[in-house]
């Protein structure tokens, strides 16, 4: 063999291995939750946690044993049934069943590192005496401490967990907004390659958003081919966020029957319509606002109609004390959404959330402005707007240091992030 | 571990030194190549009842520079089906709703022949093309670009100075949309520039 066949070979061979790599590039990003049936027996027999109950088992706990995996301290925040632990260390957090037998009030789940694949299970107890009697009397223990196990994802927990109540939750003092501090989960709860139990932009996903430690979501809202509004995020079907072999090209090329019948979320969810989303959110959450982020100015009649709609429904079931107070905003992220909005006839009545300028903000009567977090703190700006009765959320925040600083420095009413598990802890840890 | 064998084996041969640095003949070949192909693809599609085939005709033209060493490049375009489906009965969607799946690749090809025997390497694009007819008429089309590769071995018999016959197997890839084909084909061969 010649030097020159030697070359051309070695070529071909480097072509092959390209070839590989490429085909190595399509990683699959499927969800990441361990198997919590082993966990589950933990809870057999027990029944549900009053309210009341769960109120007084919320607050900074300190970590008695466990510290290695969770740091020093932890905060345990109830969302509906469930409990949900945000730890000072590796962003991670937990998800646990709750039930109660015995004078006991027993936890089983999960928990997962926010920002990697790591995850295990996990079993927590409240003894009788180590506070649970006192709890289910509602009464406030002088003492009140938490003994369980965690683990990897297949076996039995086994490594002690020791939590220890430290103090309440912090709670802004804040007329204007209540005290409200708004965690607002990106794309429904986070996005598809942080690898959560749901796929992002789904209604299971918005009903775990409250488990995540977010009080609010933000939606993307595009129009079908025959004008169905429908959550998803980019603008044409991609491999990212939905199977389906016959889905190429934009999502506006679809009829929502196509969508339906032809392609599905990347953890086997259907697209769901706008009508869906609101009407889980209303129905079965606690969230407290919603941001639409429309990607189509077409859409801005048929999101406003709905925004409406949902709105007196949420005010319904408000009255009748079946939930809190929900807010639906129409995210104006666009010069041009911004002037599809500015045309419709009530859009000084309609909920809106301005990312442009303070001016347009001031224009199109937003109650919110959400300027984007590399333009810092915009202490004046912000307090400028809170004077004029309105509030201002920052967006995307996710690194752990930068959340801290904006909670520290800044005054905004709110965070829009992908992690609201970093931003819960940070959040309700201030004194 | 892949990304170190690669460097090395991009390297290798800037250290080799050529025997000669003078240039001989080189022949430019026009290749059309016809064939039945196969998908191979992750079906996520449901429908109550449906006619699916994962079989197609395959289409493609290759322009081919072959200098006086071994390794040839050109470039390879066409078209390939992937799968079509017919809808039977839906709840959703319109009895004979029909989902055509092609692919046509743009590919820059890397060639070697020896004794008529042909190994080509391919990387490129192709464009991902869906088009859906609605028994009522209405048709989406709709395309999109995706990085893909191929890989094929053939073997092209001379009948004459001109042309030569043959064929080949091909796999061609592309792993965003997690689909493959393989695809045996017949080759008709015309040296243009000899």
């Amino acid at each position: 063999m010649t030097i020159n066949q030697l070359r051309s070979c070695i070529f071909i061979l480097t072509i092959l291995l390209i070839s590989w790599q490429l085909g190595a590039c399509n990683s699959e990003l499927r969800i990441i939750v361990p198997n919590t049936e082993i966990v589950a027996p933990a809870l057999k027999g027990t029944s549900a946690i009053p309210n009341i109950s769960r109120k007084l088992i919320e607050g900074v706990y300190a970590v008695q044993q466990g510290k290695a995996r969770f740091g020093d301290t932890v905060i345990l925040k109830h969302d509906r049934e469930s409990l949900s632990i945000f730890c000072q260390k590796n962003s991670t957090y937990m998800v646990l069943r709750s039930g109660m037998k015995d004078s006991s009030i027993l936890y089983a789940g999960y928990w997962r590192n926010a920002q990697s694949p790591q995850t295990g299970l996990c079993t927590l107890e409240i003894r009788n005496k180590d506070g649970a009697g006192d709890i289910l009397q509602t009464i406030r223990p002088q003492t009140l401490t938490i003994r369980g196990a965690v683990g990897g994802s297949e076996v039995q927990p086994n490594e002690p967990l020791i939590l220890e109540y430290v103090r309440p939750l912090f709670e802004r003092k804040r007329e204007r907004t209540d005290g409200k501090f708004w965690i607002i989960a990106h794309r429904g709860g986070g996005r598809n390659s942080d690898r959560l139990p749901f796929s992002e932009n789904s209604t299971e996903l918005i009903k775990f958003a409250g488990k995540l430690g977010a009080n609010g979501v933000e939606i993307d809202i595009r129009l079908t081919k025959d004008g169905i509004p429908v959550l998803y995020h980019d603008e044409n079907l991609n491999s990212r966020l939905v199977d389906g072999e016959y889905m190429v090209g934009a999502i506006g090329n679809y009829t929502f029957a196509q969508l339906q019948v032809l392609c599905r979320l990347k953890n086997g969810e259907r697209i769901p319509t706008l009508d869906d989303a609101l009407r889980t959110i209303v129905d079965s959450t606690n969230l407290t606002s919603v941001w639409l982020d429309i990607k189509e100015p077409a859409a801005i009649e048929k999101i406003i109609a709905m925004q409406k709609t949902y709105i007196e429904r949420a005010q319904l079931l408000q009255a009748a004390g079946k939930r809190d107070t929900l807010e639906i905003f129409s995210g104006l992220a666009t010069d041009e959404i911004y002037q599809a909005f500015v045309a419709h006839p009530e859009h000084l009545q309609i909920p809106s959330i301005c990312e442009l300028s303070i001016s347009q903000t001031q224009k199109a009567n937003s109650k919110v402005f959400a300027p984007r977090w590399t333009l810092g703190s915009l202490q004046n700006e912000v307090n400028s707007l809170h004077s004029e009765n309105r509030r201002a959320f920052v967006w995307t925040l996710d690194q752990p240091e930068f959340i801290v600083q904006f909670l520290n420095e800044g005054n905004y009413d709110g965070i829009l992030t992908n992690y609201p598990t970093v931003v819960a802890y940070n959040y309700y840890i201030r004194r | 571990m892949k990304l170190l064998l690669l460097v090395i084996l991009f390297l290798t041969p800037q250290f080799l030194t050529a025997q000669d640095t003078l240039r001989g003949d080189y022949r430019v070949i026009l290749q059309a190549n016809l064939g039945l192909s196969q998908s191979h693809i992750v079906r996520t599609t449901e429908v109550d009842k449906a006619e699916y085939s994962p079989l197609g005709f395959l289409r493609t033209l290759r322009l081919i520079w072959r200098p006086d060493h071994l390794l040839g490049m050109g470039v390879e375009t066409g078209i390939l089906r992937v799968s079509n489906l017919i809808v039977k009965q839906d709840a959703s969607l319109p009895t004979g709703t029909t989902l055509e799946l092609d692919a046509i690749p743009a590919l820059l090809i890397f060639s070697m022949e020896k004794y008529g025997i042909e190994i080509t390497s391919g990387v490129g694009m192709y464009n991902y093309r869906v088009n859906a007819a609605l028994n009522d008429n209405e048709i989406t089309a709709s395309t999109q670009w995706e990085i893909g590769w191929m890989l094929g071995v053939g073997y092209a018999y001379p009948i004459s100075r001109s042309f030569s016959i043959g064929g080949d197997f091909r796999y061609y890839a592309i792993p965003e949309r997690q689909v493959s084909l393989t695809s045996l084909n017949a080759k008709v061969q015309w040296q243009l520039w000899y």
